[in-house]
Order: C-alpha cells, then sequence, then structure tokens
C-alpha cells in the first residue's frame, strides 16, 4: 500500500511541477505590446544556448542596450557582441548577470557601463522583474534574488513568478496563448532600437549645479567584485559611460574622477564618451528619441562606430566574417529600413 | 508566523521529519522545540509570557492535587482561585493595553489562556493528573499548531497523542495533508479574495448601504466561515499529519435550522468550553440555587425554574463576547446571541403547536428546512456585522437601510464589479460551492486518503487552486487570519 501511495504521489509532484512551469509561463508577462525591453535578458540565452560566442558582452542599464549596436560592431570591424542590459539594472543586478554569463562563456572583454554606480535606492520592483523574470534559474539568480528583493517584495516570487503574476489568471490576454512557448526577438543581440526621434531641448548637462552625493561605497564594492571576477576568469574589464546625460539623468564630474580615480588604481580601461560626444559626432537635435535621456539608432550607430575603434584600437579586439553574424547584419538593416520606409 | 506562509510550512515539514526519524519516547521532545521556535518568532515578550504562564500553572496543579491527597482545605482553594484571577488579570490588562500599544498582547493568549484555565479546573475537579514533567505540560500549552487560533483543547482531550510520540500512517498523513490543503484553498481563495471588498464596504459606509448591507451581510459570513474553518482545517491537518487527532470545530454549521443548532455546529470547542466552565458551574452554584429558589416563590415554578437558565446563558455569551475583545460591540454581540438563544428557546414550543395544529406543515419538510436555514443565516449575519462596523450603533443604523435605500440595488451591479472583479467573484461562488457540496455530501478526507489515486489527484487540486486561484502576494497578507486577533 505504502508503495502505491508514493507512486501515486510522484506521479501528482511531477505533474505539479509540469504545470507550475506552464501556469507560471502562461500568466508572466509578455512584455511584447508593451514594455518590450523586460524579454532583453532572456535574449542572450538563444546566443547561449547554439554556442554562440562573443568577443565582447556589455552589461548595464539602458544606456548599453540604446547606445551598442551589436550588428555594427561587427560590421566595421568583425566583433561580435552581445548587450546584457535591462531597463534600470543595478550594479549588483549588472555583476550576477556577469557571473551568470561566464558560466556560458568568456568573452575577451566585458564592457560595463558605469552609470548604475551612482544609484543610491533600490530599483522599483517593476525593473528588477525586467532583469530578474529574464534570468534562468540559477545559483547567481538566487544570489540576485536574496541581494536584490526590496522588502515588500517577496524573494520566492523571483524564482517562482507563478505567485507574484497569479493573479493575471483573471486578465489573461490573446498574447499569454500566443507567446505561451516562444516569444518574437525584440534586441539585435540586445540592441533595443529605437528610430524615433524627440531632440533634447537644452544641454544641461553643464546646468546641473547641485553637488552630488559621492558615489555609494557599496556600489564601489561591487564594482570592485565585479573586477575580481573578471581578473578570475581572464577577461578584460572596461568601464564606459555613454555619450548621454541630462538634467534627470545627470553624470557629474565628481563622479567622474570617482571612476577615473578607481580605473587607473587598478590597471582598468575607462571611457567617458560623454567627453567624447563631439568626436563620436553625438547631436542631441537628431541622435536621441527621447528628448536627451537616450540615443536613437542614429546615435547609437555613430557611438558604436566610435567605440568599435577604440576596442580594435586600444584593446585589440577584433574578429572575423561569419555566417550568422552576415544574417543577423542583414536581418538588423532590414528592420531598420522598415522603420525609415 | 502565519499559518500560511513558508515558515510554517517549513516549520511543519521539519517537524515531521525529526518527529518520524526520533526514537518514540523522545518524539514528543521535537514537538515542543517546534513549538518553542514558533513562539520565539513571535516575539521574546510572548515567549518569556507563555513560559512564565505554562511555568506558574503546572506549580499551581501540582500544589493543587498535593493539597488533595493531604485532604484539602480553604488554603489550596484560596491558592487556586488566586492563579485563576492572576492569569485572567493578566490576560485582560495585556488586552485592553493592547488597544493602546500595538504588538504588546502576547500571540494566542486567548487560546492557550482557556487551556490553562480548563486544566486547573480540571485538576481542582480531580478529572485529570496533573502533569510532573513540566516540559511536557508546556508542550501542551504551547503546541505549536493551536496557538494561532484553537481549537480550544481540553488536556484531556490532547495530552495521550500529544505525548504518545505515535507515528502517523500513510492514510493518516496524507488525509492530514488534505485537510490542510483544503484549508489553505479555502483561507486563500474565498477569505482572501473577500477581505478587501468587504472591508471597503464596511469602512465606506456612507457610500455603502442599503444592497451593498446585504452583500456584506452575506459574504462576510462566508469569509469568517472560510478564513476561521479554514484555518482549523491547516490545523487539524498537520496535527493529523503528526499523528495527533483534534476534535473538530465547525460541523456544517450554515445547515442549522435554529439558532442553538448554529451554536452547536459552530467553533464547537468554545462553545464547549464556556458551557463547561462557566455556564454549568453557574448554573448549578449556591446562589444559583438561592435565585432560582426565590424565583419560584414569586414567579412560579415553571417560570422561577428558567431565572437561573436565564441568567447563566446570559453570562455565558457575555463572557463569550468579551472573549472576543473589550469592546462594545462584542459585548453587544454576546448580549444579542444569548438574547437571541433564548428567544429561540421560548418560541421553540409555539413552533410545535403550530406544527401539531397545521400537520401539513411537516410534509413540507424541504420548504421548512429551507426557511430555517435562511432565518439562521440571516440573523446570525446581521449580529456579526457589530464585529464588521465596530459600533453598536452605526450597526443598527446600517442595518435598516436594506429597508429605505431603494436605489442601492440597481447601483450595486454598477458598482460590484469596481470592488471586486467579475471574474473572481465567479472564483469566490464557485470556491464556495465546493466547499458547499464537499459539507453536504460529508466528504471526508481520510475516505479519499483510503484510495492513493483519487488522494494523489485531490492534493494535485488542492496544491494548484490557491496557487493560481488565490489571493496573496504583494501588499497582501495571506496568512493573516480574522481569529488570531482575539
Amino acid at each position: 500500500m505504502r508503495k502505491k501511495y508514493i507512486i501515486a504521489f510522484s506521479c501528482a509532484a511531477i505533474i505539479f511541477a509540469v504545470l507550475l512551469v506552464l501556469l507560471s509561463w502562461l500568466t508572466e508577462p509578455k512584455y511584447i505590446n508593451e514594455s518590450r525591453e523586460g524579454n532583453l535578458i532572456a535574449e542572450y540565452y538563444r546566443e547561449a544556448d547554439v554556442g554562440n560566442r562573443h568577443d565582447v558582452i556589455f552589461i548595464g542599464d539602458c544606456e548599453v542596450y540604446s547606445a551598442f549596436v551589436p550588428p555594427i560592431l561587427y560590421e566595421e570591424y568583425g566583433i561580435r557582441s552581445f548587450v546584457r542590459g535591462s531597463p534600470s539594472q543595478s550594479i549588483v543586478q549588472s555583476y550576477c548577470l556577469l557571473k551568470e554569463t561566464l558560466r556560458y562563456e568568456k568573452p575577451r572583454a566585458v564592457v560595463l557601463s558605469v552609470y548604475a554606480l551612482c544609484k543610491t535606492e533600490p530599483s522599483r520592483e517593476a525593473y528588477n522583474r525586467m532583469t530578474l523574470d529574464g534570468m534562468r534559474l540559477s545559483w547567481e539568480k538566487i544570489g540576485a534574488v536574496s541581494d536584490i528583493a526590496g522588502e515588500s517584495e517577496s524573494g520566492l516570487s523571483y524564482l517562482f513568478p507563478l505567485l507574484r503574476f497569479h493573479s493575471r489568471i483573471y486578465s489573461l490576454e490573446a498574447e499569454d496563448l500566443e507567446y505561451l512557448l516562444s516569444r518574437p526577438r525584440v534586441s539585435h543581440n540586445g540592441y533595443f532600437m529605437e528610430k524615433g526621434i524627440a531632440s533634447a531641448e537644452r544641454k544641461d548637462y553643464e546646468d546641473t549645479a547641485d553637488t552630488p552625493s559621492p558615489l555609494p561605497s557599496e556600489n564601489l564594492a561591487t564594482l570592485e567584485k565585479i573586477a575580481e571576477v573578471c581578473q578570475k576568469n581572464g577577461v578584460e574589464l572596461i568601464l564606459v559611460k555613454a555619450p548621454i546625460s541630462s538634467w534627470r539623468y545627470p553624470w557629474h564630474s565628481e563622479w567622474d574622477l570617482t571612476i577615473s580615480d578607481y580605473a587607473a588604481q587598478n590597471g582598468i580601461a575607462y571611457y567617458n564618451l560623454i567627453e567624447e560626444s563631439d568626436g563620436i559626432g553625438i547631436d542631441m537635435t537628431t541622435d536621441t528619441y527621447d528628448g536627451g535621456y537616450h540615443l536613437n539608432i542614429y546615435g547609437a550607430e555613430k557611438t558604436s562606430r566610435y567605440f568599435g575603434g577604440i576596442l580594435k584600437e586600444n584593446h585589440g579586439i577584433s574578429g572575423c566574417k561569419s555566417e550568422i553574424w552576415e544574417e543577423k547584419l542583414q536581418e538588423y538593416y532590414k528592420e531598420r529600413s522598415n522603420e525609415e520606409n | 508566523m502565519q499559518l500560511v506562509s513558508l515558515e510554517f510550512f517549513t516549520l511543519l515539514a521539519t517537524s515531521l521529519l525529526l518527529y518520524n526519524v526520533t526514537p518514540r519516547k523522545w518524539r514528543w521532545t521535537v514537538l515542543l522545540m517546534a513549538s518553542l521556535v514558533f513562539y520565539l518568532c513571535a516575539g521574546v515578550f510572548a515567549f518569556i509570557y507563555i513560559i512564565v504562564a505554562s511555568l506558574s500553572s503546572y506549580a499551581l496543579a501540582l500544589k493543587l492535587q498535593k493539597h488533595q491527597k493531604e485532604g484539602g482545605g480553604f488554603a489550596p482553594r484560596l491558592v487556586f482561585y488566586i492563579g485563576i484571577l492572576a492569569l485572567l488579570s493578566a490576560w485582560v490588562i495585556l488586552k485592553l493595553l493592547s488597544s493602546h500599544r500595538e504588538g504588546i498582547l502576547p500571540l494566542g493568549i486567548s487560546f492557550y489562556s482557556l487551556r490553562i484555565i480548563s486544566y486547573l479546573v480540571d485538576t481542582k475537579r480531580q478529572r485529570v493528573i496533573p502533569e510532573r514533567n513540566f516540559f511536557k505540560y508546556l508542550l501542551f500549552v504551547s503546541y505549536f499548531p493551536l496557538i494561532l487560533q484553537g481549537p480550544v483543547v481540553r488536556y484531556a482531550e490532547l495530552s495521550d497523542s500529544l505525548y504518545a510520540g505515535k507515528r502517523a500512517s500513510s492514510e493518516e498523513r496524507v488525509s492530514g495533508l488534505i485537510l490542510l490543503l483544503w484549508g489553505v484553498a479555502k483561507k486563500v481563495v474565498v477569505a482572501n479574495t473577500l477581505a478587501a471588498p468587504l472591508a471597503t464596504v464596511a469602512d465606506e459606509s456612507g457610500r455603502y448601504s442599503g444592497a451593498f448591507v446585504l452583500f456584506l451581510l452575506c459574504f462576510y459570513s462566508a469569509e469568517i466561515y472560510c478564513d476561521f474553518s479554514g484555518g482549523i482545517d491547516i490545523v487539524r491537518g498537520a496535527s493529523f499529519m503528526l499523528g495527533i487527532a483534534l476534535p473538530r470545530n465547525f460541523d456544517r454549521p450554515f445547515s442549522s435550522t435554529s439558532l442553538r443548532e448554529f451554536w452547536n455546529r459552530w467553533h464547537i470547542s468554545l462553545g464547549e468550553w464556556f458551557e463547561h466552565y462557566v455556564f454549568y458551574p453557574l448554573s448549578l452554584s449556591r446562589p444559583m440555587q438561592k435565585i432560582s429558589k426565590r424565583a419560584r416563590k414569586m414567579l412560579g415554578g415553571k417560570r422561577g425554574r428558567k431565572i437561573p437558565l436565564y441568567i447563566a446563558t446570559m453570562t455565558t455569551w457575555l463572557l463569550t463576547g468579551l472573549w472576543h475583545g473589550f469592546a462594545a460591540n462584542y459585548i453587544a454581540w454576546g448580549l444579542i446571541n444569548g438574547g437571541l438563544v433564548l428567544l429561540s428557546l421560548e418560541l421553540s414550543p409555539l413552533c410545535e403547536k403550530i406544527y401539531t395544529r397545521h400537520p401539513n406543515l411537516k410534509e413540507r419538510k424541504l420548504l421548512i428546512n429551507l426557511f430555517g436555514k435562511l432565518r439562521v443565516f440571516f440573523i446570525i449575519g446581521a449580529v456579526r456585522l457589530l464585529d464588521v462596523y465596530g459600533s453598536v450603533t452605526l450597526t443598527f443604523k446600517m442595518l435598516v437601510t436594506p429597508f429605505y435605500d431603494l436605489a442601492s440595488y440597481t447601483r450595486i451591479f454598477a458598482e460590484l464589479p469596481s470592488l471586486i472583479p467579475v471574474p473572481e467573484l465567479c472564483a469566490v461562488m464557485l470556491a464556495l460551492f465546493a466547499v458547499l457540496l464537499v459539507g453536504k455530501n460529508k466528504v471526508k478526507a481520510w475516505e479519499i486518503a483510503k484510495s492513493p489515486t483519487l488522494a494523489a489527484a485531490t492534493v494535485l487540486v488542492l496544491a494548484i487552486v490557491p496557487i493560481l486561484f488565490g489571493k496573496y502576494g504583494m501588499g497582501f497578507d495571506a496568512g493573516e487570519f480574522i481569529y488570531s486577533r482575539f
């Protein structure tokens, strides 16, 4: 009799697990009709699962996924890259994503956006979700959840999103069924294409007169850990600040100095591309889609061409042509021209 | 630590594991450790309080027994009454203070204080032999599944299975799991979903009157039943899995056709406790016999005999109301219920007369039963609004609005979806239908557990349903039970 119970309950446990996964997929937001950036983190696994390896991995918040275009880096320099960016990605999340990425591959360089280092407040749940829900279940994810989940947020619900999104069962939409098993690609190797133009009305970088608070020490400690992980894995760490600064998201000279000093002391390359804006050719009347907060495709392409040159010249990173990447390039230009038409 | 929480389920799973690998003689220590961990999570003050209350009542019971062996006398009786009074005073003071300072009331004090009192009284009455091992006694007082909302189990009912260390059979474990999950489903799917909209209706009484009061009356009954009985199912299920049988606390209360029947089916353990330790001792006390004698002289034999019954009933109900809380609404709740029970008692001969005069009424049993059930449901629901509105005057004011606020009957259809979305309401209705069906067909967990396949399928359904259709998550305390407030 006991054996029968064990068999019956083992079967029930398996069915329970399968149902849990299916229902989780069904109820979690699909990020297709809105907040498409929510899919960026998960798109990396499409590459990783088929064994595509990269020369460079970009990690960071919206600054990386709106400023660096892997197809352009490939086209110009043969550099194969992927952008592991997500909205409002915190430095701790960047650290966890880096560790996870290094389990799949060892790129020649990791380019980390430094903007997240100035954040003093933890990210809102919606943003945490766009990073963590996209991550596969792993020790890195568990570590990220325990580090990141706000007090009011249930850490368990990041590991089992059904616990958070179960109430969506009452408001399921057609897209929930349509994209139950697979979702369309929303990026080009992590680059999120935005083609609109909304010029920045004023150049506010100089206008921010307030003395900023110093970069939080815990963020700098995380940067230290990132540097250690890279060193341990034989991966070069490159720090970068995207060529954008606005009154809402300023990048102060005091912060820049802190990072420069840190980079110099530790032998890490740091590029503040704001200072290179003229060299890049950034024109904030045409190269931003939201009034100066993020670069659009035109600004991103200019930045990628410029930064690709730095990677090649200063770090000796260049690649070779490959069929897969030629296809990626074609897809990129197809989408680029689609919108323009 | 709430009953529906990861912490509680982890504690239960760990206890189950350790309980089954520990030698039988020491299994009770596993339960004690789990109970102490549970209680430590409630705070240091709560922990110290339960230890002190247990230690003093343990010593008092042994002292009583010693004096009883030596032939009794006035001193031990005095010590006994002082002990009971001290316990009650501390309980009352803490309860009064809790209205000014949140978190001061030790977790589950209302439940374990009753357990301690019953233990002391039963010791005095020589119905139980006091426990000599303090730690075993501490386990009786603090047994963790019972802390939050009972049932109010007496020492004689619990001690044997608590200390025996019996390992539950596969069937018992499975039936316990089914009962536990059934309780979680009732709590999470019905009670939690209804909690917020009903609180809104009650809080905004100026806006939600008339038909909304009827909505509140009906659905609050459903909420509190699923909340409380769900909690009890979790407690009983957890205990079954540990091989400890607990008595039922609910027996399909909404199938009652009279108020007395309802109270025999609702919160059975509390009713029995007050019956055993308040109603009977009071009815049979010397002062009451004197009152009875006088009343018979003044009002005649038949009417005079009823006076002690009235006094004892009203006192019992008043104390039951006070047990829920020291507030006017709880006192009113107790007195109204006592009055209604007596009225129901007085009117029952009249009903019998009507049946005798119109024998064809008895043939329409279905209709009469339905009328009786609806009458009980609405009366109990109406009195329960005292708990919802928290004010006696407001409750009576709101109870008359369904008779004149006729516009609300059309307004409710337009406004209800904003209070509770229609799909959620449908899910609640379906769940309530399932609860009624299970009750009506007297489905028993242990019967399901006999068939491994059926049991596994039931567990699967009961595990998925609350996860998918339950109300919990961010900004919602899924584990908080209404009765854990008392």
